[in-house]
């Protein structure tokens, strides 16, 4: 939680301001010294953190994440570290922050596809 | 010098890097102004561009350039791979000039990579391109703001009865002053719609 608020560069002060949950309550979760906060508060934490309110839900363990949610995200993940080390292909982008999101690793991976015609992840 | 202008034929970016190559081999890395300078010439960057004439423009140069929806925080993606280029940027402007101040980011990272094949590269940390491409995106936006002032000085001295000519020439510095704020502040400006949206969309 402490990596994704520094990520987006947010205070606890502005992440209370923004989802409307105590600052102190926040910093607890963040050193582990609570258990995971109830889905209605990680609803609010996901708009502020630009997150989807599922990946929340599965890292509080109030969701189980289905075996091809997990194979979909393993095979991006990869992807985008294969694009990353291919040393003829060459990327660079303009991203708010430092956190690169599964959706812009898989948009660089499709752009990858689309410029080395070769096929990294599998399509329905 | 011919080692390295294998390669630059067909490819108007590595020609372009290694012409500022040879014309700055006694100060290398170049300061981010006087690339500007150089770019703006090479590139015909100016300061009001509609998304067709980007587009012209880079395709000039052998590259790509498309508007999409683009995930949550890219503002802007590039790409290069042998002899394509590739840049896409977020259909969603944020704040005025957002979409000028990103093509110039990318073009700098591409810039990036010719100097680092042509082995010039201009980073002191590999990690310090991103500040390297904000600030040249700036300066080249106020390079090219600086060139075409003059131009507008003229026309404004053109009107003959004179309290229009003040009221013009008042309104020219009124809007040199905010566009030169502008791309200074463009980041920070986008930073803080951007919160104050993402607030909005919390409490809604």
């Amino acid at each position: 939680m402490r990596r994704l608020r520094k990520a987006r560069g947010l205070t606890l002060k502005q992440v209370e301001t923004q989802a409307k949950v105590s600052n102190a309550y926040i910093s607890q979760i963040e050193r582990g010294l609570r258990n995971p906060p109830q889905p209605d508060i990680l609803k609010r934490l996901a708009k502020t953190y630009d997150l989807p309110h599922r990946d929340l839900l599965i890292a509080a363990g109030h969701l189980e994440e289905d075996s091809a949610e997990t194979a979909k995200r393993r095979q991006i993940e990869e992807a985008y570290d294969h694009v990353r080390t291919d040393p003829t292909f060459k990327q660079g982008t303009r991203l708010k922050g430092t956190h690169v999101s599964l959706e812009t690793k898989r948009f660089i991976v499709e752009m990858y596809e689309k410029l080395t015609q070769r096929i990294l992840l599998k399509r329905a | 010098m011919e080692l390295l202008t294998n390669g630059t034929q067909n490819n108007p970016v590595r020609e372009f890097c290694l012409g500022v190559i040879s014309r700055h081999t006694e100060n290398w890395p170049p300061q981010e102004e006087a690339l500007a300078r150089e770019f703006v010439d090479w590139f015909g960057a100016k300061s009001f561009l509609t998304r067709t004439a980007m587009q012209e423009l880079c395709l000039s140069k052998g590259i790509n350039l498309s508007f999409a929806p683009l995930p949550p925080g890219l503002k802007g993606v590039n790409c290069s791979f042998e002899d394509k280029q590739e840049i896409v940027i977020s259909e969603k402007e944020m704040v005025p000039f957002d979409h000028t101040h990103t093509l110039f980011h990318e073009l700098r990272e591409m810039l990036e990579c010719g100097f680092v094949e042509l082995g010039h590269s201009t980073l002191a940390t590999k990690g310090s391109l991103e500040a390297k491409a904000e600030e040249f995106a700036m300066v080249t936006r106020m390079e090219t703001a600086t060139r075409e002032l003059p131009g507008y000085i003229e026309m404004v001295g053109n009107i003959e009865r004179n309290w229009p000519r003040y009221f013009g020439y008042a309104l020219l510095v009124v809007f040199f002053i905010s566009y030169t704020f502008s791309c200074a502040l463009l980041p920070q400006f986008e930073d803080v719609i951007g919160d104050a949206r993402r607030q909005r969309y919390v409490r809604t």
